[in-house]
């Protein structure tokens, strides 16, 4: 129930802050087809973007616009290499880049992240 | 030619073979901590009852010696080969090592085992019917000889976990392997929970003393045993914590804490609190209660603590040399062992595997699916269960029903292929393979029936083939 | 894939911890004692069920009924344990074709556990029932446990059976290509050799009654015609029982597979010898005869047996390469010794304590009080089990502090 508040909170937010951030000519993201396609990634950082796993950065309310250029450059795998993310990267579309980014930029990092 | 020593795959679906080696792993360690507990119980009961002249005790001991002792031992002795069972279906390869690298320490406690069951008998029969003196010996010698089987198997279970050092891995001696860093850790939180055990079993038997008197001292000598046995179990237990490997932490720390700590503390205070009250009023103390106690530890406490034990190892079945899915995962040059994971990353499990039926060897459109799920079960299904919903970690829950053939292949090229993981083997397959895989996942994470799809796809290929 | 070069790449890459002949000896030996508690508790508990429904055919009936309940009881628990050695050796020396047969029946594997503490429980139900005066329907938890246990010698046969048929192993697990993971099937069994093994019960309760009323023979409160009858009715079914036992024991020497010779092999023949000359014995046997010796001549049989199925085993591995012989050794010497010495210290002490205790007290009437050795022999069980204690710490804190601190 909490969860389905907190995206619908997060999808009235994103339909406002888009009208400025979303360069023009391109589609608003689809946070549902970014979550869909990130569920690969939910095994290390979890569907609400705190990680569990020491070494793995949460990705909750994380700046969209880096997640975006992080997963650019994982994809490319030039100016960042790392075996797990140029693997995880190598699949995703620019439009999945963008969604996925989105899903995970517009979460909160409050809830039951543990204390590091 | 090259191959692997691989067994055949026997897969229990939903509980996976690691829920029945739980199920029987509890009632094996609710009956044999019942009875090395009664042991001592009865060993602690009879001193007393030769010191004070109390032969009231020694009828006690004989009335609930039959089923505390010789049932209990009796139901400890069959699960225990029944957890030999159970692991040889589900990691053959894992019990495989474990015999072969302490068969000698097995056979010395099977000497026990032999020497017990005749003294369990000769304790129940022969109250009344020795003199007291050499009863009171046989009854401590059976005791410390239980003591003694605890002290060979917690070696062994420890080592499971993990040697702690580098020292087995290059002498390859049971010496290193079974004196690990975690053995005295881990045989205190037995003994210590063992001890617990036998004061709330006492606790039973003294509830049904109609002797005020002599229930009282009864319990006032039992209870604050227990607490003390209860107090050194915990302590100990957050000994043991400080002795795991890294993966152990992960694994705790993120999936079994947060399920099992509730219980564990409540199995501890309510305890406690039990123990207290009774050494406070032995009066109030009734059978019901007291059996709805022990209940309760049994099933709140020990079938957390056996999924803790199993889990907590993960990705390994035993001395982090072996993978849950059999593969062996490192060298150990003082056995001459050579880890197994390289080898078939370059040559895949279907050409190494030996037993992969020939039609399903080389991979096809028509038997992807067939072979995805083959190399499912032989390369996750010991840990995880394939139908989405099922208890044992199942695959769709962990993948969250994730239906992107892509994605799911690139976190097997990714995360698995590089044992980054913490909790997971090394999986590292030709491309071939992780999209069989791949495949075999998205389809049942999409909700389809795969077995049916399977079967049709069978039945084309063999009239195919007829043609 | 050749399955002989595939049993041997199943091997334990640890290689064994000292010779694997010095394995096949020990299992064998342990082999002898788990299967004769086996046909004890297999034939005390039939005729324990027998003796329940003739009770009303006199009295002795119905203390034989009692007797041989409590005896069939010890004896599960002492096959159960005794049943462990062998099962450890045999994973010694024969890992891939006991893993590959238990791993190919799972289903029946595990079921072998669960039906073995319901026989178990239910043996013990019927035990608690069987008191003079006992109603009827006790017998019924007394036929299921039977059924039970005779289900559980078959789960145990064919899982031994299975396990000498590497070539079908394939097609048991992927029967025309389709790979099937349930482990729901046995797939193989011998009939004859089930039922001959099986059929030894009979002639082993016989050799158990005979000694039965020898050792009683000393306490004057028990009465001679009753012993007199449990002796007798012994003599017959150890005749009868190792006359019915040469039927499956010749039908299986003749299915044996005619190429691997073992159709003409002597320790078979031998072991068809020894019954007919336990049966010969048994019809003759008179009063002047120690009571105990027939057990030691059905040890003797059992011996043959023992050393018989090693031989159809091996017989059956040799075409396919397969020799323990040539399994890696990697000796242990520390673990080695901790098995001897345990054997001898705490089997020899403790374990002679307890029977020294069990078989005196037994024959006297009333208290025993221990004499002077037997007192003795009770504090050395002590003692060697503090200093075997001891000894397994202090040698263990050295090598942790060792390995882990140092």
């Amino acid at each position: 129930m909490k969860n389905i508040f907190r995206l619908g909170l997060a999808a009235l937010l994103l339909a406002t802050s888009t009208v400025q951030a979303q360069p023009l000519g391109e589609p608003a993201p689809d946070v549902g087809a970014g979550k869909k396609r990130a569920a690969a990634c939910f095994a290390c950082h979890n569907p609400d973007g705190i990680a569990k796993i020491p070494g793995t950065p949460h990705l909750a309310g994380q700046e969209r616009g880096y997640l975006e250029n992080a997963l650019r450059a994982y994809r490319d795998g030039q100016t960042r290499q790392n075996p797990i993310m140029n693997a995880m990267a190598k699949p995703l579309s620019d439009r999945d880049i963008v969604n996925i980014a989105a899903y995970y930029s517009l979460q909160t990092r409050m809830n039951n992240g543990p204390a590091r | 030619m090259d191959m692997l020593g691989m067994y055949p795959t026997f897969y229990v679906p939903g509980i996976g073979t690691a829920w029945v080696m739980g199920i029987i792993g509890v009632i094996h360690v609710v009956a044999s901590h019942t009875s090395v507990g009664a042991s001592f119980l009865f060993a602690l009961l009879e001193t007393k009852a030769y010191r004070e002249d109390k032969p009231q005790l020694m009828d006690f001991i004989k009335k609930y010696g039959m089923f505390l002792l010789v049932f209990s031992y009796i139901i400890g002795s069959i699960t225990g080969p029944g957890i030999w069972y159970a692991i040889t279906v589900a990691s053959p390869r894992g019990v495989g090592g474990l015999i072969h690298n302490f068969v000698w320490v097995w056979a010395a406690e099977w000497v026990y085992f032999t020497v017990e069951v005749i003294g369990v008998y000769a304790l129940v029969y022969l109250i009344g019917k020795v003199d007291a003196k050499t009863h009171l010996k046989l009854t401590w010698s059976f005791a410390l000889a239980s003591w003694a089987t605890m002290l060979l198997i917690v070696g062994i279970l420890s080592f499971m976990m993990w040697p702690g050092n580098e020292a087995w891995y290059q002498t390859g001696s049971t010496n290193d392997a079974f004196y690990n860093l975690n053995f005295f850790a881990h045989l205190g939180t037995r003994t210590g929970s063992m001890v617990a055990m036998a004061a709330v079993v006492g606790l039973m038997v003294a509830s049904r003393l109609k002797d005020m008197a002599l229930r009282r001292s009864v319990v006032k000598f039992l209870a604050p045993i227990g607490l003390v046995g209860g107090l050194f179990a915990v302590m100990m237990f957050l000994y043991y914590l400080q002795t795991l490997p890294n993966n152990a932490v992960v694994m705790l720390n993120t999936h079994l804490l947060p399920v099992y700590a509730r219980g564990m503390v409540a199995v501890f205070v309510t305890a406690t609190l039990y123990l207290v009250f009774a050494w406070w009023k032995p009066h109030r103390l009734y059978t019901s209660l007291t059996v709805a106690m022990f209940a309760f530890i049994s099933i709140v406490g020990v079938w957390p603590e056996e999924r803790m034990r199993e889990s907590m190892r993960k990705p390994y079945v035993a001395g982090q040399y072996i993978y849950g899915n059999q593969v062996i995962a490192r060298d150990v040059p003082g056995k001459g062992i050579v880890g197994e994971v390289d080898k078939i990353a370059e040559h895949g499990l279907l050409k190494l595997h030996p037993f992969v039926p020939d039609r399903l060897r080389v991979i096809n459109d028509s038997n992807r699916l067939e072979v995805g799920r083959l190399l499912t079960k032989v390369a996750c299904a010991n840990c995880h269960s394939l139908e989405p919903g099922t208890p044992l970690r199942n695959i769709p829950d962990k993948f969250h029903g994730a239906t992107d053939e892509d994605l799911i292949a690139a976190f097997m090229q990714g995360p698995l292929k590089h044992g980054t993981q913490p909790y997971m083997p090394r999986i590292d397959l030709p491309d071939e393979e992780v999209r069989a895989i791949a495949h075999f996942l998205a389809t049942v994470n999409s909700g389809k029936d795969v077995d049916h799809l399977i079967a049709e796809q069978q039945k084309l290929a063999t009239k195919v083939a007829a043609k | 894939m050749d399955i002989g070069t595939v049993m041997n790449t199943m091997r334990d890459p640890a290689g064994v911890p000292a010779h694997p002949v010095l394995f096949q000896g020990l299992m064998i030996l342990t082999w002898v004692f788990h299967i004769a508690f086996v046909h004890l508790t297999m034939g005390a508990a039939a005729l324990a069920i027998y003796a329940f429904h003739r009770r009303d055919k006199g009295e002795y009936w119905e203390r034989l009924s009692m007797a041989l309940t409590k005896v069939a009881k010890v004896g599960v628990s002492l096959l159960i344990v005794l049943g462990v050695a062998p099962l450890l050796f045999t994973q010694v020396i024969y890992d891939p074709q006991w893993y590959a047969s238990n791993v190919l029946s799972g289903r029946w594997a595990i079921g072998f556990i669960f039906t073995l503490i319901i026989g178990y429980c239910c043996w013990f139900t019927f035990y608690y029932a069987n008191h003079e005066g006992a109603k009827k329907h006790a017998g019924v938890y007394a036929w299921i446990a039977l059924a039970l246990f005779f289900l559980d010698g078959l789960i145990m046969h064919a899982l031994s059976y299975q396990a000498l048929l590497p070539d079908q192993w394939m097609n048991w697990y992927a029967p025309g290509g389709i790979v099937d993971t349930s482990g729901s099937a046995l797939h193989a069994i011998q009939w004859p050799r089930y039922i001959f093994i099986m059929s030894l019960s009979l002639p082993a309760v016989g050799v158990f009654l005979i000694a039965y009323a020898h050792y009683f023979a000393s306490r004057a409160d028990r009465e001679q015609e009753y012993q007199a009858f449990a002796r007798a009715l012994g003599q017959r079914l150890a005749t009868w029982g190792f006359g019915v036992s040469l039927v499956p024991m010749l039908v299986w020497q003749f299915i044996q597979p005619s190429a691997s010779g073992l159709m003409l092999h002597p320790v078979g023949w031998l072991l068809v010898a020894a019954l007919a000359a336990m049966l010969v014995w048994m019809k003759r046997l008179t009063a002047a005869t120690h009571g105990y010796l027939p057990v030691l001549g059905g040890l003797g049989v059992l011996a043959v047996l023992a050393l018989w199925r090693e031989v159809v085993r091996v017989a059956h591995l040799k075409p396919f390469g397969y020799d323990i012989t040539t399994y890696t050794v990697h000796v242990d010497w520390p673990s080695t010794l901790l098995f001897f010495s345990t054997f001898v210290g705490v089997g020899g002490l403790v374990g002679g304590f307890y029977l020294t205790l069990l078989y005196r007290s037994g024959r006297v009437q009333g208290l025993y009080t221990a004499e002077r050795s037997v007192a003795r022999l009770g504090t050395a069980a002590v003692a060697i089990l503090v200093i075997w204690i001891a000894v397994f710490l202090a040698y263990g804190i050295t090598i942790w502090v060792r390995n882990s601190f140092v």
